[in-house]
């Protein structure tokens, strides 16, 4: 220390330290106040803005205090409205408003009585940090968007969806939810659920086709390029890529043809599908192929028929050609149900075709193809057409030539371990072997350190990593891969609109859905149709019959009604009928048309009801309870009672009868109706059997039938029988007989309609009937 | 995702430390300086005349003035109070700034199923978590910070040298400053600074350069220190491993044989040397198997069926 002469320090009086130490004691009381009350309550300003900005529109003012909404049950708390006053109030609606203080665009269809936001507050949907007012010091307010500790971040955009199901679980698909309804299409039809399980969808039915006859099915050529490429053989298939060209990581363009990462690559996609092509043909399936010794061979005559009955009997429902063989895109996605088939016959055996059509469920239980109940002919000739089909100059598939080196035998059975083939197909040796991807329940809640980055460029640590993450990963599955970490996904070929709505689909997935309390329940009756919806989509009842349409009114400029059109929602197949009566008949109406013991005794053993239809209707594997779910559908589509619905016939006088047996032989029904059990019907007769009403139809629904049959179904054979007096004024119906029943239409087609409601129970009316037709015909 | 390392030094977490570093460097230099100051002025005026003096009754002399105002005693009022006055309203400004500019570093809800990577311990045990990477939880979690209570508690009692007493002096109490120096600074400290800095996700050690990533993997292969010495039968290792041990140990008891004669020595007598010397060991050994961990990838020296070292 230095000896200088001075007063020692500790005798110091340190008055001038004292004195600026105490003034910033002060100054820094008074900051802490400011900072409290003014720094830190931005929203006060947002109000007294937005209070000016309702007074420029003429709406009461807003006080100038915390909103806020609480839910302890679903740990709600939200103060959104604070900088957002609006959003539950009309009259904020104009677009030139600054977005924060306009109504919400959904506000009728979505708040209110749906969703109150008293109850739900905003973050339940929308995520965000609700309690949140201000910016957390140095971490900006962007509704937690840039806060790496905050886990629920703001959706942006269409992922809102993502948030409904948490709630809305019981329900197939969710009103007004239509990026998040498609993307668990798309997780359906690309068969995601064969890796993955989730929450937010479970499948009836197994991903892919059974391998145990692969040996019989296929040629070892086809099957090492199908493996290597599916896409290439078969555009749109559903198999995806396992051996997808690479790409880089940090730019996500492709690798160059120089690099070794192609080099790798095409080494593997030389190799692997090779080796798994020879292990799949080593497998020896437990039972030959029903039916596999197809005596007759293929004909000029037989193809020809074969793609007659491939085009009229049922396949176009769910199938059809594709690209290769000249047809377009589908229209609808019913068409795409089952695979496209151009080039069958380079995939399939004879052998594999035949026993495949005769019974499906035989090769493969949970196939969701259904029986046809073809005859041996039939199996011929569609076996002879579907082989034929093929790319010039390809051979027939022969099931030979199989590949038995043990070694790449082997090397097949790891490589189809690794790649999870047995996710989707059911492989003899692997059938505990579980899911092969990684479990998506609670994906939406995943945080940064599980998900695999590789060397692709990461965002700045927010908590917005797996909306990015996602896309990426889902249009590109092997990017991600990185020295040591070798991934497996394969391509699915997405769209990049299936991208981004299968993502809103997975991250929808969360560890905290609502609690049991809040979620929607829906009523019977609701439920029913969601079920019944799965069910028509499941079994593909659009790709053949018309359920539901939509009524379009053209009108002109006076408001008058010109013409009404229907756009039918499904039976796409009737393109494929040259005579639309013979196509499979809408089903808009089946509600209120068929007698439900019927309808379901027909659903279980289908029968002949219109003999000289092409089409056939097929037998479903159903499950129990699924005909009656599906016709609970179809009636309450139609505002039907189910299960119990009384049948009301019009009770008629014993001279009522013979009007109505008159009226009968008036209007020429025996021309095409046949009223007998006893007699098939001839070609000429088409129409079906009469006999049959009363057990099969409701006699409200024939009154509407007589009435306006070709309103119920375009193209029907059935005449106009009642005409409009004036075509302008619906209902003015007419009748040609004015002479029976004082002119009553009404009254005439009740006699009518319980005259046939007697044909099957009365045969012996029936068999009079068939007489007086005959008698009538020799006469003419 | 990848964090960098401003990031990390400027978390709010890590202010305390970054205070701490500076706070203790110059704390140090005052020391040295006015500790060199004061062996100076030892030098000329004998060191005995200090410590006779110190061992008399009355007031104590500094050692650096030469009479004066500072052999007089000061009152406690108002000399001191006033400057601890002072030094509060320092600390309350200080903190209300703080208070105002820093936020409570507040990070997502606690989760036990989903615990933060890396996890790390408030920041003043972080060194003795830093410890787990080089031995077995009973002997970093329990045994260490034990032998660091019992030790420190017994240092009126191992601490012979009366000198160097109410005043700076490092010529006086060389031993004891720098092995307390080494004790806090290089290993306390200095493994907090580790364990904060230099440990990243999966408390795997990165670079300043390098930045935290999470999905770093690194899967180190370690060996036993037997094994480098080609003894792999589990008997002869547990030997070989208890005879490092012992023998490590036994270099103090051979250091007694040779120096008890000498002054110091003689002073401890055979307890109090046994003690200084297996506490003074066994704080040696910190280092010495970091320097095996880190070097020769030993995980333990000493393998038995029932504990390992």
């Amino acid at each position: 220390m230095s000896g200088r002469p001075k007063e020692p320090v500790e005798q110091t009086s340190h008055r001038g330290l004292f004195l600026l130490l105490a003034g910033l004691s002060l100054a820094a009381a008074l900051w802490t106040v400011w900072d409290e009350t003014v720094t830190r309550r931005p929203w006060k300003n947002i109000r007294a803005r937005f209070n000016s900005v309702a007074a420029g529109l003429g709406q009461a003012p807003v006080p100038i205090e915390i909103e806020q909404t609480t839910n302890p049950d679903m740990g709600v708390v939200d103060r959104c409205l604070t900088c957002h006053p609006a959003i539950d109030r009309a009259g904020f609606e104009s677009s030139e408003l600054p977005a924060q203080f306009r109504t919400h665009p959904r506000r009728k269809e979505l708040l209110g009585k749906n969703h109150p936001v008293e109850l739900y507050g905003c973050t339940i949907c929308h995520h965000g940090q609700g309690p949140q007012t201000k910016g957390i010091g140095s971490r900006q307010f962007a509704h937690g968007r840039k806060d790496p500790y905050w886990e629920k971040p703001l959706l942006p955009g269409k992922l809102v969806e993502s948030t409904c199901v948490q709630c809305h679980n019981q329900e197939f698909e969710i009103p007004g939810a239509a990026a998040f309804n498609r993307g668990r299409r798309t997780f359906e039809d690309k068969r995601c659920f064969g890796c993955h399980t989730t929450k937010v969808f479970e499948s009836d039915f197994d991903a892919g086709p059974e391998l145990k006859h692969t040996r019989a099915k296929h040629s070892p050529e086809f099957l090492e390029a199908w493996l290597a490429d599916p896409g290439k053989f078969r555009p749109g298939t559903r198999m995806p890529e396992f051996w997808p060209p690479p790409v880089e990581p940090e730019s996500g363009e492709p690798s160059p043809e120089d690099s070794e990462r192609y080099a790798d690559w095409l080494a593997l996609k030389e190799k692997e599908p090779r080796a798994i092509a020879a292990f799949l043909g080593s497998l020896h399936a437990p039972e030959p192929l029903a039916g596999g010794n197809r005596k007759a061979g293929s004909t000029e005559e037989s193809i020809k028929a074969g793609k007659r009955l491939f085009n009229t009997i049922g396949c176009r429902g769910c199938h059809r050609l594709g690209p290769e063989s000249g047809e377009g895109e589908a229209s609808v996605a019913e068409a795409d149900f089952g695979p496209r088939l151009d080039r069958q016959g380079e995939k399939a055996t004879a052998a594999w075709l035949t026993a495949w059509l005769g019974r499906p469920a035989a090769l493969r239980p949970s196939t969701r193809m259904p029986d046809l109940r073809l005859s041996t002919e039939e199996i011929n000739q569609l076996t002879s057409y579907l082989v034929s089909l093929r790319k010039e100059g390809q051979p027939a598939a022969s099931g030979r030539g199989w590949n038995s080196d043990e070694e790449l035998v082997e090397e097949g059975r790891r490589a189809v371990q690794k790649y999870g083939c047995y996710g989707c197909h059911s492989i003899p040796g692997f059938e505990k072997a579980g899911r092969a991807g990684p479990q998506l329940d609670d994906f939406g809640s995943k945080t940064p350190d599980s998900l695999e980055w590789g060397n692709t460029p990461t965002p700045d640590d927010t908590p917005t990593f797996l909306q990015e993450w996602t896309p990426i990963k889902l249009a590109a599955p092997r990017r991600m891969e990185r020295p040591g970490v070798q991934l497996f996904m394969p391509h699915n070929g997405l769209s990049a609109e299936e991208v981004h709505d299968l993502s809103i689909m997975v991250m929808s997935d969360r560890d905290d859905w609502a609690p049991p309390r809040f979620r929607s329940k829906l009523d019977a009756r609701t439920l029913a149709m969601h079920e019944g919806e799965r069910l028509v989509r499941q079994f593909n009842c659009r790709g053949c019959h018309e359920i539901g349409r939509d009524e379009i009114r053209e009108m002109d400029e006076d408001g008058e009604l010109l013409e009404i059109h229907y756009v039918p929602h499904g039976g796409q197949v009737r393109t494929f009928y040259d005579d639309p009566a013979t196509a499979p008949p809408p089903l808009t109406f089946a509600g209120e048309k068929f007698q439900f013991p019927w309808l379901h005794d027909f659903l279980r053993k289908p029968g002949k009801v219109r003999p000289w239809l092409t089409a056939r209707m097929p037998t479903f594997e159903f499950k129990p309870g699924q005909v009656e779910s599906v016709i609970e559908y179809l009636a309450y589509r139609n505002q039907r009672a189910y299960p119990f619905e009384a049948v009301e016939v019009a009770n008629i006088q014993e001279a009522d009868l013979d009007d109505a047996v008159w009226l009968f032989d008036k209007l020429q029904c025996l021309k095409c109706h046949a009223v007998s059990t006893m007699k098939t019907l001839t070609p000429a007769e088409r129409a079906p059997d009469l006999a049959l009403s009363w057990k099969r139809l409701k006699p409200g629904w024939q009154r509407r039938w007589l009435l306006t049959p070709h309103l119920i179904q375009p193209g029907t054979k059935m005449p106009t029988l009642f005409p409009l007096e004036d075509d302008d004024i619906p209902d003015s119906f007419t009748t040609p007989y004015p002479e029976l029943l004082g002119g009553k239409v009404d009254g005439q087609i009740d006699i009518l309609v319980t005259l046939t409601m007697l044909f099957g129970q009365d045969s012996q009316l029936s068999l009079e009937l068939e007489k007086l037709n005959k008698t009538r015909g020799e006469k003419r | 995702m990848k964090t960098s390392f401003m990031d990390i030094l400027l978390k709010p977490d890590n202010l305390p430390i970054l205070v701490m570093v500076p706070g203790i460097f110059a704390l140090l230099v005052y020391w040295w300086r006015t500790a060199r100051s004061n062996d100076r002025v030892l030098m000329k005026g004998g060191v005995d005349a200090v410590a006779d003096d110190m061992q008399a009754p009355g007031p104590k002399p500094g050692p650096g003035g030469t009479g004066g105002v500072h052999n007089a005693k000061v009152h406690t009022w108002p000399y001191l109070v006033r400057v601890e006055l002072l030094t509060a309203l320092a600390v309350m400004v200080l903190l209300a700034v703080w208070s105002i500019l820093i936020d409570a570093p507040l990070e997502q809800m606690a989760d036990p199923n989903r615990t933060p990577n890396p996890s790390k311990a408030p920041w003043y045990f972080v060194g003795l978590q830093e410890l787990l990477v080089y031995f077995d939880p009973w002997i970093a979690g329990v045994v260490f910070p034990l032998l660091i209570i019992v030790g420190l508690s017994a240092i009126p009692y191992l601490d012979t040298n009366r000198r160097g007493n109410g005043y700076f002096s490092f010529r006086e109490r060389r031993f004891e400053i720098l092995t307390f120096l080494f004790g806090f600074i290089v290993l306390w400290v200095g493994l907090i600074i580790v364990g904060t800095f230099f440990r990243g996700p999966g408390w795997n050690w990165v670079w300043p350069w390098e930045g935290w990533d999470t999905r770093l993997q690194v899967n180190s292969a370690t060996v036993s220190w037997p094994a480098l010495f080609g003894i792999e039968s589990p008997l002869a290792a547990s030997c070989f491993g208890g005879a490092t041990v012992l023998g490590y140990y036994g270099l103090a008891w051979v250091y007694w044989l040779v120096r008890r004669a000498s002054g110091r020595l003689a002073d401890f007598g055979k307890l109090r040397y046994a003690v200084t010397a297996f506490l003074f060991m066994t704080m040696l050994s910190l280092p010495i198997k970091m320097a095996l961990r880190l070097v020769l990838s030993v995980k333990y020296v000493w393998v038995t069926p029932w504990f390992n070292i």
